[in-house]
This record gives C-alpha cells, sequence and structure tokens, in this order.
C-alpha cells in the first residue's frame, strides 16, 4: 500500500492543524475557554456542531488516500495500482464495487427500465446484479427483509447510541448533542444494515450507488467551501480594511481593482480561467502520475479561480463598515495615542468586523456548493472524474425529464447538502453570538 | 387653578401601567391637561418619559402592554378604540414631534409631500388646496419662502428648519394636543430659542394643549405651566411652575436643581445624585427613590409615600412638606485656589487654520474650501480651563482635533510648552502624545465594545511604551476616577454612560498629560451623571494641574469649569476673555444672542420673550462676505459688510472682533 497525499488533503490537514491549534490557544486563555464554554452550553450550537463534525469525519475520511499494491508484482521494486483509494472507499468497498448496469430505484431489486432478454425472452424489468442478489428466487421475500433489515439496524443504532449516552452523560449542551447522535444512529443503523444487501439510495445512469456518490460529494463540498474561503477572506479582509482604512488612492485603487473584476461577467471570467488551466494540465501530463492527481489540482485550481472572483463583494462591504469604524471615537482616541495603523486595523477594526465576515462566510459556503453545481453544468466545473454534489445535480437535470422520473440522486444530494448547509449556517450564528461581548450570559 | 387635576382637561391620564415582559417601564402614572395648557413631563432617561408619551399615542414598541389605565381625551377613552379609529387620532387631533428632526422626516419625499400626506388624511385635501394649505403651514412655522421650500428635500434644509417642517406636519391634522418629545435636545441653542419660542407662539395662537418631554429644566422652565417630575416609572411630583422653581418638593426634584452647574457654584462641588435609575424589572416595596434619596428613612423602605398635597404642588414622598422645603441642601463646599497664570503657557495656538479641500469633477480637482477652521489663535495656561464655545458646526472640535493632529492642519502653529508642533512628522509627534490627550462626547462610540476595561485603558501606555507595571497603573488609574479596580475585567458595555466616560477619562490620564481636550465630554449624559463627571474634572484639575480645553455648547457648564472662554463663530473666534467676564457682559452680538438663547431657571416666572438670533450658521465652505455674522446680527451696519473686523482689545484679557468697538 502506498500512501498518497493530495494537494487537497495537504490544504485540508493544514487547515484541521490550525483549527486545532487556535483551539488549543484559546483554551489556555481563561476568558476565551469561557466563551467557549458559552457555546458548549447550547443545545442548538453543540447540535449543529455534531452534525458538522459527522460531515467532517467523513470528508475527513475520504481524504486519507493510498494505492493498492499489485500482486503480481511481488518481486523487485513494487508497483502499485494507477488507482487512488481512499480511507473511504475502504469502507465503502462493496458500494463502489458492486455497480448495477444502469438505474434501479431506492432498495429495488429489478432495474428501472425494461430491457429485453438475452434468449430472445419478454421485454421485462431485469433483476439487479446486486441489489437484493441473496434473495435469490424468493423475490416476493423482498419487503419483508428490507422491514427486518430496518428493525435489525434501528436495533443496533440505538445500541451505539446507548454507548455515546453512556460515555457523554447529561449536562446543558449535552441533549444538543445527544439528540443530533439519535437522529444520526438511527439513521446510519438502517443504511448499514439495508446497504450490505440494497442499493440505499438506488444507483444511477451508470449503475454507481448514489449513497456511495453522495457520501464522496462530502469532502468536494467541504473542500469547495473551506478552501475557497482560505482564498477570500485573506483578500476580502486585507484589502477591504485597507481600503477603508487609509482612504485616498489607496482607496481609488482597491475600487478599480474589484469594480473592474466584478463588471467581467463572473462566469465568464471563470471559465476562462479554469480553461486555460486546463490546457496546461493537459499539455503537462507528466505532472500527475495517477487521473486522481490530475483530478485533485484541477480542484484547487477552481478553488482558487472562485476565490479570486469571490472576494469582491465581502471586500466591499468591509471596505464600508471599516469607512464608519474609522470615524468612531475609540479609533480617534487610539490614534491621538500613536497607535500605529497595523495595530488600530488589527485591534480596533478587525474584531469589529468579525460578525460580517462570519455569517458572509457561511452564506458564501452554500453559494460555493451551488456554484460549483452552475459551472459543473457549463462543463467549467470539478474533473468529471470527481465526485461532487455539482455533477450530481447537473445530471439530476436530465434525469428528472425522464418519464418517469428518476428523482433519487437530486433528493440524496439536495438533502446531504441542506442538512451541511443549515448546520453550518446555524453554527455560524452560535459562535456570532457567543463572540459578542454585549450577549448576556 | 388647582394644580394636579385641571377643571376642563382635554386629556385626562389616569394610573396608566405599561409592561415589558417583567419589566414595568410605566406604571400608575396620572395626569391631565387643559386646553392651551404645556405640562412638561421631567426626569433622567430610564424613567420612562418617552415610554408614557408612546402610550398615549398607543405606538408602544413590539412586546409593551398597556396593563391598566385610561387615557381620556376630549371624553374619549383613547385605550378602548380599534385601530383604525386611534388611526383618525394618532396625527390628527393627537400630535407627536420627535426629537430627531433628522430621522423623522423621510429622505426621499419632498417635504411638501410629506405635509400633504397628511392633509390628506386627516384634513381631506389633495391637490392643489392641499399645496396651498402646505404653503400656508410652513409659513407658520416660521420657514421662509414656503413656496420654494415645499419642494425640497429634507436634505436641503438644516436641523433647525427640519425641526419647523415637523411642527407644520404635525399641525397638519389641527391637533388638540401636540406631544413633543425633546423637541430641541438636537438643536442648537439658537436654534432651541427659535423652536420653543415658535412652539410656544403656536400654542397661544391655536389653543393647543402640549405635553412636553424634556430632560432640560431650563426648557421646561420657559415653556410648562405645569410640570410632572418622573422617576423610574412613578410620577413622583406634580406642581405648578411657580412653586415647582421656588422650591421643588420631591427630595429628586431637588436634587435635578442642584446638579445644575451655574456659575454660582463655581468653584463648589455640585451636587450629584449617587447611583443610577434602578432597571425596569426592579421590584419596589417603598419608595422608588430610597436608594439614592440623601433623606431616606425607615418607612421609605417600607411603605409606598402617598400623595401629599399643599397649594399648588403634590408630591409622593414620606417627608413633611415644611420639613421638605426648610431643609437646606448642604453642598460640600470646596474652593478652587485661583491659579496664578504662569508666564509661560502651556498651549499656544495662533492663527490656526484647517481648510478641507472640496473636490469635483472627473479629475478630482480642487473647486473650493470648507474653512473649517479659520485662523484661530488661543493660549492655555497649566491648571487652567480654557472654554470654547459655539454652535454645531463653527468648527471647535476640528480645532481640538488638529492639536492633536488627528487633523492635519493647514496652516498656523501649535506650541505646546513651546515646541511646535505643526512642523513634526507622526514619528516626532510620538512622545509629545503623552502630553496632551482627549475626551471624547459619546462615551457609547469611544471605547470599543470588543476590549476588556483594562486593555483600553492601558492602550496609550502601550503605545507610547510607558515603562511600569500596567496592571497596577491601570486600577490606580480605575480608582482615580472613582471606579473599582476589579472593573478592569469588563467589557463596556457592561457600565452606564457615566461609568464609561470615567473610563475613558481614565484612558487619557494613563499617560499622564498635562493638557486634556474635553470634546462636550456631558453633553451624552443626564444632569446628574453630567454633575459627577463636572466633579472628577475639577478634582483632577485640582490634584494633577491639568490644563483643559473644554469644547462645549453649553454654557452653564462653560460658567461653572471654565476661567478662560472663547467664542467661535464660522471658524473664527469672535470673543474671548475672562469667562464670568464675557458671560455676564457680553460684547460680541453674537454672544450676546447665545447666551440669551440659553433656556434658564431664574427668572423663569417674567416668562421674558428673548430675542432670538434668526436664521441659521451659513456654510463654512461659502462664508458671508465681511463679518460672517453679519446677515444674522440684529446691529449689522454697511460696513459689516464688506471687511472682517480686527480685533479690538475692549478691556484686559478681552477680545472682541466686531465692528461696534472700533
Amino acid at each position: 500500500m502506498l500512501p498518497v497525499l493530495l494537494g487537497s488533503d495537504l490544504l485540508l490537514f493544514l487547515l484541521l492543524g490550525i483549527i486545532v491549534a487556535g483551539a488549543v490557544l484559546a483554551w489556555r486563555d481563561p476568558s476565551r475557554r469561557a466563551v467557549w464554554h458559552r457555546i458548549g452550553r447550547r443545545s442548538l450550537a453543540m447540535a449543529s456542531a455534531t452534525v458538522l463534525a459527522l460531515f467532517l469525519l467523513v470528508g475527513l475520511l475520504d481524504s486519507v488516500h493510498y494505492r493498492l499494491r499489485l500482486d503480481q508484482s511481488a518481486k523487485g521494486s513494487p508497483v502499485y495500482g494507477v488507482e487512488v483509494y481512499s480511507a473511504l472507499d475502504a469502507l465503502l468497498m462493496p458500494l463502489k464495487r458492486d455497480t448495477e448496469k444502469t438505474y434501479s430505484a431506492p432498495l429495488a431489486t429489478r432495474l428501472f427500465t425494461k430491457e429485453s432478454a438475452a434468449d430472445g425472452g419478454l421485454r421485462d424489468f431485469p433483476r439487479l446484479r446486486f441489489g437484493g442478489a441473496h434473495l435469490g428466487e424468493n423475490e416476493n421475500l423482498h419487503m419483508g427483509d428490507l422491514g427486518e433489515r430496518t428493525l435489525r439496524g434501528l436495533a443496533g443504532g440505538i445500541l451505539v447510541w446507548g454507548i455515546f449516552f453512556l460515555l457523554l452523560g447529561g449536562g446543558p449542551g449535552r441533549t444538543g448533542v445527544l439528540s443530533v447522535l439519535l437522529v444520526a444512529t438511527l439513521i446510519t443503523g438502517p443504511a448499514i444494515a439495508l446497504a450490505s444487501g440494497y442499493h440505499v439510495f438506488g444507483t444511477d445512469k451508470v449503475g454507481q450507488d448514489v449513497l456511495y456518490l453522495t457520501l464522496k460529494s462530502i469532502r468536494t463540498g467541504l473542500l469547495i467551501g473551506t478552501l475557497t474561503t482560505l482564498v477570500t477572506v485573506p483578500l476580502a479582509l486585507g484589502l477591504g480594511i485597507l481600503a477603508g482604512y487609509a482612504g485616498g488612492r489607496v482607496d481609488d485603487a482597491i475600487q478599480y481593482l474589484y469594480t473592474t473584476l466584478n463588471s467581467i461577467p463572473g462566469v465568464l471570467l471563470i471559465a476562462a480561467a479554469v480553461l486555460m488551466m486546463q490546457v496546461m494540465i493537459d499539455s503537462h501530463p507528466d505532472w500527475f502520475t495517477t487521473t486522481a492527481e490530475r483530478a485533485d489540482a484541477r480542484l484547487l485550481a477552481l478553488c482558487l479561480i472562485l476565490g479570486m472572483t469571490s472576494w469582491t463583494g465581502l471586500a466591499r462591504l468591509l471596505r464600508a463598515e471599516t469607512l464608519k469604524l474609522r470615524e468612531l471615537e475609540y479609533v480617534q482616541a487610539a490614534r491621538a495615542f500613536g497607535v500605529s495603523s497595523v495595530a488600530v486595523m488589527g485591534r480596533h477594526i478587525l474584531p469589529n468586523l468579525g460578525h460580517i465576515v462570519l455569517i458572509s462566510l457561511v452564506m458564501d459556503f452554500s453559494n460555493l456548493v451551488l456554484a460549483e453545481a452552475v459551472l459543473s453544468y457549463v462543463g467549467i466545473g470539478v474533473d468529471p472524474s470527481t465526485i461532487s454534489f455539482g455533477t450530481m445535480i447537473n445530471a439530476a437535470r436530465l434525469e428528472l425529464a425522464r418519464e418517469p422520473m428518476v428523482w433519487w440522486s437530486l433528493v440524496a444530494a439536495f438533502s446531504f447538502m441542506f442538512v451541511l448547509v443549515l448546520a453550518a449556517n446555524l453554527f455560524a450564528d452560535a459562535i456570532r453570538d457567543a463572540f459578542d461581548p454585549r450577549a448576556v450570559n | 387653578m388647582a394644580p394636579t387635576t385641571s377643571p376642563d382637561p382635554i386629556l385626562d391620564v389616569r394610573d396608566l401601567s405599561v409592561s415589558i415582559g417583567a419589566a414595568r417601564p410605566v406604571e400608575g402614572i396620572a395626569f391631565s391637561i387643559a386646553p392651551g395648557e404645556t405640562f412638561a413631563l421631567v426626569g433622567e432617561s430610564g424613567c420612562g418619559k418617552s415610554m408614557t408619551a408612546l402610550s398615549l399615542m398607543r405606538l408602544l414598541p413590539d412586546g409593551a402592554r398597556i396593563d391598566a389605565g385610561a387615557v381620556i381625551f376630549h371624553g374619549n377613552d383613547l385605550l378602548g378604540l380599534t385601530e383604525a379609529e386611534m388611526r383618525r387620532h394618532r396625527g390628527g387631533s393627537v400630535a407627536m414631534i420627535f426629537q430627531e428632526p433628522a430621522t423623522s422626516l423621510n429622505p426621499v419625499l419632498t417635504i411638501g409631500r410629506q405635509i400633504a400626506e397628511s392633509l390628506a388624511l386627516h384634513q381631506s385635501l389633495h391637490g392643489a388646496a392641499a399645496r396651498v394649505r402646505g404653503e400656508e403651514l410652513l409659513a407658520s412655522v416660521g420657514i421662509p419662502d414656503p413656496a420654494r421650500r415645499y419642494d425640497e428635500y429634507p436634505f436641503q434644509m438644516s436641523g433647525g428648519m427640519k425641526q419647523r417642517a415637523m411642527i407644520a406636519m404635525a399641525l397638519a391634522g389641527e391637533p388638540r394636543l401636540l406631544i413633543a418629545d425633546e423637541p430641541t435636545t438636537a438643536l442648537d441653542v439658537t436654534i432651541q430659542a427659535q423652536v420653543l419660542d415658535l412652539l410656544r407662539d403656536l400654542q397661544r395662537r391655536r389653543g393647543m394643549a402640549m405635553l412636553l418631554i424634556t430632560h432640560d429644566l431650563g426648557v421646561v422652565a420657559r415653556m410648562a405651566d405645569r410640570i410632572g417630575v418622573m422617576y423610574a416609572g412613578q410620577l413622583v411630583e406634580v406642581a405648578d411652575r411657580s412653586t415647582f422653581f421656588s422650591g421643588p418638593a420631591h427630595p429628586y426634584s431637588r436634587k435635578l436643581f442642584e446638579a445644575l452647574p451655574e456659575s454660582r457654584k463655581n468653584g463648589q462641588r455640585l451636587s450629584t445624585i449617587p447611583g443610577r435609575v434602578p432597571p425596569a424589572d426592579t421590584v419596589y416595596r417603598g419608595c422608588r427613590f430610597v436608594d439614592r434619596c440623601s433623606e431616606a428613612m425607615v418607612v421609605c423602605r417600607e411603605q409606598l409615600p402617598p400623595w401629599r398635597e399643599t397649594v399648588g404642588c403634590r408630591v409622593r414622598c414620606h417627608l413633611e412638606m415644611g420639613a421638605v422645603k426648610a431643609q437646606e441642601a448642604a453642598v460640600a463646599e470646596f474652593s478652587l485656589p485661583s491659579v496664578p497664570a504662569p508666564t509661560v503657557p502651556l498651549l499656544e495656538i495662533e492663527n490656526l487654520k484647517v481648510h478641507f479641500p472640496i473636490r469635483r469633477g472627473l479629475l478630482q480637482r480642487v473647486r473650493g474650501h470648507v474653512y473649517a477652521v479659520d485662523g484661530v489663535s488661543l493660549t492655555l495656561h497649566s491648571g487652567r480651563t480654557l472654554a470654547l464655545v459655539g454652535e454645531s458646526g463653527c468648527g471647535k472640535t476640528t480645532v481640538g482635533k488638529a492639536l492633536l493632529r488627528l487633523i492635519e492642519p493647514s496652516a498656523g502653529q501649535v506650541r505646546l510648552a513651546g515646541r511646535d508642533l505643526t512642523n513634526m512628522n507622526q514619528r516626532q509627534m510620538r512622545p509629545l502624545r503623552a502630553s496632551m490627550q482627549m475626551v471624547f462626547q459619546d462615551p457609547f462610540a469611544s471605547l470599543n465594545p470588543r476590549m476588556r476595561v483594562g486593555a483600553i485603558v492601558a492602550e496609550g501606555m502601550a503605545a507610547l511604551g510607558l515603562a511600569g507595571d500596567r496592571q497596577a497603573a491601570v486600577e490606580r488609574l480605575l480608582v482615580q476616577v472613582g471606579l473599582a479596580p476589579e472593573m478592569a475585567g469588563r467589557f463596556p458595555h457592561e457600565f452606564s454612560g457615566g461609568q464609561r466616560q470615567r473610563i475613558a477619562i481614565a484612558r487619557a490620564l494613563a499617560v499622564q498629560p498635562r493638557l486634556l481636550v474635553c470634546d462636550e465630554p456631558t453633553s451624552a449624559l443626564d444632569v446628574s451623571v453630567q454633575a459627577q463627571i463636572l466633579n472628577l474634572l475639577q478634582e483632577l484639575q485640582r490634584d494633577l494641574e491639568l490644563a483643559y480645553l473644554f469644547i462645549t455648547h453649553n454654557i452653564s457648564v462653560v460658567e461653572y469649569l471654565a476661567q478662560d472662554v472663547a467664542v467661535m463663530y464660522l471658524g473664527r473666534i469672535v470673543e474671548q476673555g475672562p469667562a464670568d467676564e464675557v458671560i455676564g457682559n457680553p460684547q460680541h452680538p453674537y454672544t450676546q444672542a447665545l447666551i440669551a438663547a440659553v433656556p434658564r431657571i431664574q427668572g423663569a416666572d417674567q416668562a421674558s420673550t428673548l430675542l432670538a438670533v434668526p436664521g441659521d450658521m451659513p456654510s463654512p465652505a461659502n462664508p458671508p462676505t465681511g463679518c460672517h455674522f453679519h446677515p444674522r446680527c440684529p446691529r449689522a451696519m454697511a460696513e459689516c459688510r464688506v471687511t472682517y473686523p480686527e480685533p479690538t482689545r475692549t478691556a484686559p484679557g478681552r477680545m472682541v472682533r466686531c465692528h461696534l468697538y472700533r
């Protein structure tokens, strides 16, 4: 087995490291710790944090990549397969491997479309190769089997939840965590039990399991959401505050920059950049050893481009707010002490912009996930081999036009995105409230 | 006339109570107003004055409820009306004007449209008829050229003009009762005088009843027929004007008077009211004022005091009437040592100018200047206070900021202890920043809400690299300004306005300045809190030999605090001299008008009509030729229109720039 570290993995783990380090530092400062305690006591905050943590867990599992060692090359220098797997793939191997021929409805035992049998028999819905295959000839046991597996799954889920309950115990904020975990285990238990014999969310056009696709999309969504903001926030904060505080020619220059950027249609700009990058990637095949690396490079470049084009809105907002804050008397008082401009911006302006940054970040997060879908539609989004909510939604366009409609891809992608974005929103809200010194304890 | 009930009241409020959740901002208010009468509600902020007014109009904020009581207006109980019926009264027979004219007019509609709206609703006047009536109304509130003003937008008008327009809108419904909630608080004294005169005149002509809400006893003395003093949601005293001003009965009312800074108290400590108004959700057993009252007795804590009645006065206090009035306020007296002027002044300002360029067009060419400060010269000695007085927009704050180089001066010299500041760059300036500091007007905007008090106070020490134990210094400073050392760990929002201003003073003192520029430090505070801050400033000046450049528009504060005064008009000093002489015997017509416009308590009974200066201050971008004041000056001569008068020394230490004294 050869571990593979993709560029996006590196950035994701780096980001996680920074967050953990920041949390440790914050924990040492008693006043900050009090703030986190305040968050810890809120059920809603903790519930949304738990949801985010579950998503993050999936995303992180999906970010540990490796290549399998090929068996036939046991002697001499080892040879590795070209396909890159992740820890999540390993866990979900049956789902990844067991592909059907084409569409099948959730938990179905037969395909969604009629086919003529090979021996020239009647046109019928053929049995799935894997979904419900264990039933054999007794297809009439289908419903009973589903019920039994669901019950077993529920029982297992409650058992796991019971363990969590014993570990966590009661307390303020714990109710939120426990209720989310209860819902999660009650969903996951039956899902696991059913997934071993059926396709829980059905299959897509080429017979891939939709549940697997959805779980794989989480990483892409998280990456696009977070890495893009890594580009956006420093640009927006730096330029926005500088423009607002320095004023004059600096302000003119920065305003010129973002009005120019803004006046070019966003999709056009992104398309141009993506196509240029595409040419670059295509003309240097030697840069990448696997397709996964190439797809990853494209994902990273997309994040960079999205970040470079989407900082303007936030920067404009921050500039306006800085213009207001600059005239406030506490800034004047600091200037009367001869406090340097950098210190004034860092100590007096930046902390008072925090809420705006946080809110717009979370709103951007959902927008970015959606933007990825739009760009994938135009054909300039992520690499076609990358599984993402965008590609799923894009595929759903055609599926919804079919008769009868294929709805499960869209519903699966939609419900996961919905939960992710909602949890992020609620959590950001809770953090903003907790860091507001005016909030009542 | 009986003081508490009017014979045939147009408005009779009975036992009105309002609650917001557990809070009870108004509890058991009862008063009445006769036609043509002015009833003033007085009290500190947070006493429930505005809430009372809003509940009369049934315009309470969300969550607030009227629990009990009746508001009988013209024989109908307003509280029993349906919302549709109530809407006919609002803006019709009962009209209201608000404190801030800038925000109570819709900026995207013309004045005419806004008046016409009210006329259409309440008088069913439309089209040309509405316009005629609207112009009449504008003329009646003293707006010149009403035909042109009718089509103007609010931004084209000055603050005083907007308030007049607001009054015109209120009059459009032919109100029988006008509720005025702090109608002149946001205005300058000369404009305040104009608006108050207008209100009184309108009231007299229309026989309108008026409910005036204010915290300014001077305004009360000028306007009110009867006065109700509110404290913590209750009325504590209702009295005739003459009775009230000859001797207020309730200890709270007396404290309000004693806290006023007047020249006769120069050098004395102002009497203050300890503590603050209790929050509206406090549960009371006895008198609400007991914790702040200097004459509290055991019974005050146990029993709600009953109403006691004498001639012209009704008071809610356990003290015997006679006893209350006989007791003379014990004012702790400590006279300031009159500081002899040292020979070397601490601060010398010579011909300071701050001009802001006006840039227009594509190339941003300079097309003119705003002459915010246009040649100001001042000197200030250690341990003394120089007050810089003038209306808003005259450039007095710009002078303060230019001293500290928060705004770059365009010309002139500023010497601090002999060293010229104007040619220094910011780096050279830095060590001198410890010698002069500024205290700002708004204590809510001058403290960073995200920083702890300790960090706020220590900021200057850190920025200027002062050595020593900063934490100990912060604690010492907090004690020095009358706060507890352990408050260093809290955030600003946990403090009241007065406490915040103390923190701001501690921050300025942290770097051991010799000069403090105080930019209206008390104008955002209640009068009792203002007294505390003024006392603190006096003590600090005595202990630390501080020099104050005190920027203010409040003449009575000047009388109390300052040794010298400079009066500023449109970027220039028009009169300068010792405070008592200038205020006692003003020479420049502008100074005279400014002082005459201040509503005073003394001589309130004469109800004197004071001469108000007409018009508004011109724009500093386009000052009038000759003497800047001549368009408003009652004694303007031909010469005034041509040349700006040179300084004339009328007495030792006195300077005036007026052609009358050549």
